[in-house]
C-alpha cells in the first residue's frame, strides 16, 4: 500500500512536470509563431549508403536538387512569354525564401572573380591544341579579330588580363554544359499545328526544406500571380517541375488528412460517448488525456528535432483512438468500484504492450517513422499518466452508463460469433495458420517501391515530363559518386575515370572537371600559355627586344603600356602551380550549380551527373568494377532498402511477440497464459490473408502497422484476463475502445498518402479481428470460470 | 554576357536605322525605321574596351535584305563578316574565307532581333522599347528597353543626325562607351545580288544567304 502511495506521488510529480513543460512550450512557441511543421520527403527516403560520410554527401546533393524548382511558361506569342517571365521573375525575387537563378549575373559577379587568378590554368583541350598548333602571328591576328570584329569585343575580363579571350570562351563553354542552360532561351514548339513559345525560370530556395506555411505561401503567390496575369487577358500555361512541388502536394494531402481524420475521429468519439454515457461530461478525462498525450509528444518532438514532420502528426491524430482506451477502462471499472489494484495493473500492462508495439517502429531506417515511434510512445505515456493522476479527481462523479447502447453493440457482434465460431475455437488458430500457409505457398504479393511511400499526382508527373522534354537536363536520381582523401587526388581520379571508361562520355555528363581541370591538365594548360607569355616563344627576329612575347606584341599593338604588360606577365609567372579549390564554384548563394564537390572531415566527395536517358546498366557495371566509385540509383536503392526493411521488420515483429510473451509469462507465471497471445497473432495473420485476397501488396508500412495490432490486441486481452470479476464491464469498455480505435485507423486507411493508407488498412483489419478474438477469449474464460 | 552583346547591338542598329531613314523626327515611330527592304552602307566604330587605354577603331560595310538577312563586314584593321540569316543557322567568314557556323545563343538572339529591327517591325519596337524623343532641333532620339533584364545592360543611347552622317553614342554600365558613325547609305527597291557582292565578293555566299527562308 505504501509502494502504491509512493507511486502515485511520483506520477503526480511527473504529470505536473510534463504539464508545465507542455504549457510553457506552447505559450512560448505560439506567441512567437515558431511552430515548425516539416514536409520534406527526404525523411521518408531510406539511407542510400552504409558509409555515413557518403550518405552525408548524397544528402547534401539531394538537398541541393530539392532546393530548386522550375516554372516553365508556355504562350502563343513571344511578347506574352517575355511579360510572364519578367513578372514572375520580379515577384519570386522579392520573396525572401528564394531567388531566381540568373546565369549571366552569377557568371560575372561570382564565377569570374573566383576563377580570375587561375585563368592561366584554364583551357579546354581544343584551346590548348589550338595554341600549340598556331604560330605567334596567327594567334595575334586571331586576338585582333576578337577585339575589333563585330560581336567580338565583349569579354568577361578586361582585354589586358585576357587578351586572346581564351578565359572568356572557356567559362562560357563551361556554362553551356550546365544542363538547364536552355532555360533562359525561348523555345518554339508545335502542338496540334499551333506554334507555342516556352521559356523557363529556375528558382533556388534559400536554406533547407521549407516549413509548411512557407511552402504554402510560395505556392499561393505563384497561383495568385498567374491569376492576376490571366485577368489581364494573357493566355498562357505554367508547368511546374521539381521536388518542391511534390513536397507541397504531399503536404497538402497530409494537411487534408489531418483535418479529416482528427475532426471525424473526434466527432465520432464524442458521439459514441454521448450514446454510451448520455452526457459529454465523461469526455473531460479522455479529452484531457488526449490533449496532454498529443501536446506533450508534439512539444518533445519539436524540441528534439527542431520541428515535427507532417506524417508524425497524421499518425499522431490516430493516437486518439488508442489513448481513449485508458479513460474508458477507468470509467467502467471505477463504476464497478472494485479491483483497483487489478485496474492499475491492467492499465500499466496495457501501456507496456502498446509501448513495445510502437517502440518497434523506431527500428525503421526511415527518420520519419522513428519520429512517429517516439511521438507515439511519449504520447501514450503522457496520456496514461493523465488518466492515472486526473482519474481519481472525477471518482466521486456518478456517470450514468447507457447500457442499452453498448449492450446492443456487444450483442450485435458477440451473438453470431459465440454461436457459430466459438464452438470451433479449438480449431480456429490451426485453420487460420493453415490458410496463411496456403497463401504463403501460393506467394503473397509484396510492394517495396518508393511509390508505396508517396504517390504523386498524375498532373504533376505530366508537367514534370513536359518540362524535362523541353530542357536538356541531367537525371536527378541517378549519378556516380567518387571519393578520395585529398582534393588533388580526387580531381585526378575523376580525370582518369573519364580517360579509362569511354562510356562515361564527357559531353553527356557533368562533373567538376567541366570547370576545373585535373592537376596534370592544369599544368599542361599553363605550359601551353607559356608560349604566349614567354619571350622565348616570340618571333624574336622580327620583334624589338623586350616586346617579343606574343601577349606583349598583341597588347603593344593596342597601345597598352609596357608597365601593364609586364604586370600581366608577372601575374602569369606567379600563377605557376597555384591550386584551384573546386569549392569556389559552389559556395556563392546564387550558384546555379548543384553541390558536386564536398568535403567531410578531410574526405572529399564528388559526383558525376548523367544525362537523362543514358545507359544506366553500363554505369552500374563500371561502378561495380571500380574501387571508390558508386553508382547511385535512388529509386532502385530505395526499393532495395525498403525490401530489406520489410524483411527485418517482419523478424522484429516476431521479436516483439517474444518480448510481449515474456512480459505475459512474467506477469502470470503460467505457460497457459501465453494463449492470450493467439488473439493478436491470429488477428495479424487474418489481416495478411484479407490483404492478399484483395491483392494489396504488403509493404513495410503494413508490417509496421502489425506492431500496433499486437499492442492493441494485447490491450484488450489483458483487460479481459486481468478483470475476470468485471468481465461484462471489461467487454463494454473493450467494445467502446475498439470502436473508437477502428474509427481513427479506419479513417487513416482512406488517406491519400499510400504510407498512411497502408497503416490504416492493416490496423483496421487487425483490430477488428482483435475485438472478435477478445470476445471469444472472454467467452472461453467465462465458461472456464463457471 | 551574351544577352549584353545582343542588346547592345540591337540598340545600336535600331537607332542607326531609325535615324538614317527618318526624314522627319516625330513621335511616329515609322519615321525612324527603314522604309526600304534592301539597303547597304559604311560604318566606322569607336569602342572603349575595359583594359585598353585607347579606343578601338574599326570600319567596314553592311548589307541588309529584309527577306534574307544581314551581312556585317568588318574590313579594317581586321577582316571578317557575320551572316545573320532569317533562319536558324548563322555564319562567320574569316579573312581566310573560311565559313564557320556560329554557335551559342548570343548569335541566335542577335540575328533574330537585328532582323526584326532592320525590317522595321514597329510592333516589335513598341513592345520591347520605350522611345523617348528629345531635342528635335538636333534631330536626336533616345531608346530605352522596357524589359528589366535588358535595362541592366543599357544605360543610355544618344543618336545625332548630322548632314550625311549619323552618330550613335552609347553608354553601358559594363561594356564601356561606343560610338558608331554611318554614311554612304544606298537603298534599292529589290534584291540585287550585286549589292550583296559589294559586301562579300564571294557570290556563293550571297547565294547561300538567298537560299534562307525568310
Amino acid at each position: 500500500m505504501k509502494a502504491f502511495y509512493q507511486l502515485n506521488i511520483v506520477c503526480r510529480i511527473a504529470f505536473a512536470a510534463i504539464t508545465i513543460f507542455t504549457v510553457a512550450f506552447f505559450v512560448l512557441h505560439l506567441s512567437t509563431n515558431k511552430i515548425r511543421i516539416n514536409t520534406d520527403l527526404k525523411s521518408l527516403s531510406p539511407r542510400m549508403s552504409a558509409d555515413p560520410q557518403l550518405q552525408q554527401a548524397i544528402n547534401t546533393l539531394s538537398s541541393s536538387i530539392e532546393q530548386r524548382f522550375i516554372l516553365m511558361f508556355e504562350a502563343e506569342d513571344e511578347y506574352t512569354l517575355d511579360t510572364l517571365v519578367e513578372a514572375f521573375s520580379s515577384a519570386l525575387d522579392e520573396n525572401e525564401n528564394m531567388h531566381v537563378i540568373n546565369y549571366a549575373e552569377w557568371l560575372t559577379d561570382d564565377m569570374v572573380p573566383a576563377l580570375r587568378a587561375h585563368r592561366f590554368q584554364l583551357l579546354d583541350e581544343q584551346q590548348r591544341q589550338h595554341i600549340l598548333a598556331q604560330s605567334s602571328p596567327s594567334l595575334i591576328q586571331e586576338g585582333k579579330q576578337k577585339i575589333y570584329g563585330f560581336a567580338g569585343g565583349l569579354k568577361l575580363l578586361p582585354v589586358d588580363e585576357d587578351p586572346f579571350g581564351f578565359f572568356s570562351d572557356y567559362v562560357l563553354n563551361a556554362l553551356s554544359r550546365l544542363g538547364n542552360e536552355d532555360a533562359e532561351e525561348t523555345q518554339e514548339i508545335e502542338k496540334d499545328g499551333v506554334v507555342f513559345y516556352t521559356q523557363a525560370l529556375i528558382v533556388k530556395l534559400k536554406g533547407g526544406a521549407l516549413a509548411l506555411d512557407q511552402q504554402n505561401q510560395i505556392q499561393k503567390s505563384i497561383n495568385q500571380l498567374a491569376n492576376v496575369l490571366r485577368e489581364q487577358d494573357l493566355n498562357f500555361n505554367v508547368y511546374h517541375s521539381g521536388v518542391f512541388f511534390f513536397a507541397v502536394d504531399a503536404a497538402s494531402k497530409s494537411k487534408k488528412d489531418i483535418g479529416l481524420i482528427s475532426s471525424i475521429s473526434l466527432a465520432g468519439t464524442l458521439l459514441i460517448f454521448l450514446l454510451a454515457f448520455s452526457s459529454l461530461r465523461p469526455m473531460l478525462l479522455p479529452l484531457a488525456s488526449i490533449a496532454m498525450g498529443i501536446g506533450f509528444a508534439f512539444a518533445c518532438i519539436h524540441s528534439i528535432f527542431g520541428g515535427v514532420h507532417v506524417l508524425t502528426i497524421v499518425f499522431g491524430a490516430s493516437l486518439i483512438g488508442v489513448v481513449i482506451d485508458y479513460s474508458l477502462h477507468y470509467f467502467y471499472h471505477q463504476k464497478a468500484g472494485s479491483q483497483q489494484t487489478h485496474l492499475q495493473s491492467a492499465l500499466f500492462l496495457s501501456l507496456c504492450t502498446s509501448l513495445i508495439g510502437y517502440a518497434a517502429l523506431s527500428f525503421s531506417a526511415l527518420t520519419s517513422l522513428q519520429q512517429v515511434a517516439l511521438f507515439s510512445c511519449l504520447g501514450l505515456a503522457a496520456a496514461w499518466l493523465s488518466v492515472i493522476v486526473l482519474g481519481p479527481l472525477i471518482r466521486g462523479q456518478n456517470f450514468k452508463v447507457n447500457t442499452l447502447f453498448v449492450n446492443f453493440l456487444f450483442a450485435l457482434v458477440s451473438r453470431p460469433l459465440v454461436r457459430f465460431i466459438f464452438p470451433l475455437r479449438k480449431f480456429l488458430p490451426a485453420f487460420i495458420f493453415l490458410l496463411a500457409a496456403l497463401f504463403l505457398w501460393r506467394g503473397i504479393e509484396t510492394g517495396d517501391s518508393p511509390r508505396e511511400i508517396f504517390r504523386p499526382s498524375e498532373q504533376l508527373l505530366k508537367e514534370e515530363a513536359f518540362v524535362s522534354s523541353q530542357l536538356s537536363d541531367y537525371e536527378p536520381g541517378k549519378y556516380l559518386a567518387l571519393s578520395d582523401n585529398s582534393q588533388e587526388a580526387l580531381l585526378n581520379k575523376l580525370a582518369s575515370l573519364y580517360e579509362k571508361h569511354r562510356t562515361i562520355d564527357f559531353d553527356n555528363t557533368l562533373s567538376v572537371l567541366h570547370w576545373i581541370p585535373d592537376s596534370a591538365a592544369q599544368a599542361e594548360n599553363y605550359r601551353a600559355l607559356e608560349k604566349l607569355y614567354t619571350p622565348a616563344y616570340g618571333d624574336a627576329e622580327n620583334s624589338d627586344p623586350g616586346t617579343s612575347s606574343t601577349v606583349r606584341q598583341l597588347l603593344s599593338s593596342l597601345n597598352v603600356t609596357p608597365a601593364v604588360i609586364s604586370k600581366q606577365e608577372n601575374a602569369f609567372r606567379e600563377a605557376s602551380g597555384l591550386p584551384i579549390n573546386p569549392e569556389v564554384l559552389f559556395k556563392p548563394e546564387g550558384s546555379p550549380l548543384l553541390e558536386l564537390w564536398l568535403n567531410f572531415d578531410s574526405r572529399f566527395y564528388t559526383f558525376i551527373l548523367l544525362r537523362k536517358g543514358s545507359d544506366w546498366q553500363a554505369f552500374e557495371n563500371i561502378a561495380a568494377n571500380e574501387a571508390g566509385l558508386t553508382f547511385i540509383d535512388v529509386a532502385s536503392l530505395s526499393t532495395e532498402v525498403l525490401h530489406s526493411q520489410r524483411v527485418s521488420s517482419t523478424w522484429l515483429l516476431v521479436v516483439a511477440y517474444l518480448l510481449v510473451g515474456m512480459l505475459v509469462l512474467f506477469r502470470y507465471r503460467s505457460l497457459n497464459s501465453l494463449n492470450i497471445l493467439l488473439v493478436p497473432i491470429c488477428a495479424t495473420t487474418l489481416s495478411v490473408i484479407v490483404l492478399a485476397v484483395f491483392s494489396v501488396p504488403i509493404s513495410l508500412f503494413h508490417v509496421m502497422a502489425m506492431f500496433l495490432v499486437l499492442g492493441l490486441g494485447m490491450d484488450y486481452v489483458i483487460f479481459v484476463r486481468e478483470m475476470p470479476l468485471d468481465s461484462h464491464e471489461t467487454m463494454m469498455a473493450v467494445v467502446l475502445s475498439a470502436i473508437t480505435s477502428l474509427l481513427a485507423f479506419g479513417l487513416l486507411s482512406i488517406s491519400a498518402l499510400p504510407v498512411v493508407s497502408a497503416f490504416g488498412q492493416t490496423v483496421l483489419l487487425g483490430n477488428t479481428f482483435n475485438l472478435l478474438g477478445a470476445i471469444l477469449l472472454r467467452q472461453s474464460l467465462t465458461i472456464k470460470g463457471s | 554576357m551574351n544577352r549584353l552583346l545582343s542588346i547592345l547591338t540591337i540598340v545600336i542598329l535600331n537607332s542607326f536605322f531609325a535615324t538614317v531613314f527618318a526624314n522627319d523626327l516625330s513621335t511616329d515611330l515609322s519615321q525612324f525605321l527603314p522604309d526600304h527592304c534592301y539597303f547597304s552602307g559604311h560604318f566606322h566604330e569607336e569602342k572603349q574596351l575595359p583594359g585598353l587605354p585607347q579606343k578601338v577603331l574599326s570600319k567596314g560595310k553592311f548589307y541588309f535584305a529584309c527577306d534574307r538577312g544581314l551581312i556585317w563586314q568588318t574590313q579594317s584593321p581586321v577582316q571578317n563578316s557575320l551572316l545573320y540569316t532569317l533562319g536558324k543557322d548563322h555564319y562567320r567568314l574569316d579573312q581566310n574565307n573560311t565559313l564557320e557556323k556560329l554557335e551559342g545563343r548570343s548569335h541566335k538572339h542577335l540575328a533574330k532581333l537585328l532582323n526584326n529591327l532592320m525590317s522595321g517591325n514597329q510592333d516589335y519596337l513598341h513592345k520591347y522599347f520605350e522611345i523617348i524623343q528629345f531635342n528635335e532641333k538636333s534631330h536626336s532620339v533616345t531608346l530605352t528597353s522596357r524589359k528589366k533584364s535588358m535595362a541592366k545592360f543599357i544605360h543610355s543611347l544618344n543618336l545625332t543626325k548630322n548632314e550625311g552622317e549619323v552618330t550613335i553614342q552609347m553608354q553601358g554600365e559594363k561594356s564601356g562607351n561606343s560610338l558608331i558613325r554611318i554614311d554612304n547609305l544606298q537603298a534599292t527597291e529589290e534584291f540585287v545580288s550585286e549589292c550583296c557582292r559589294f559586301v562579300i565578293p564571294q557570290a556563293a555566299l550571297c547565294l547561300g544567304l538567298e537560299t534562307q527562308t525568310p
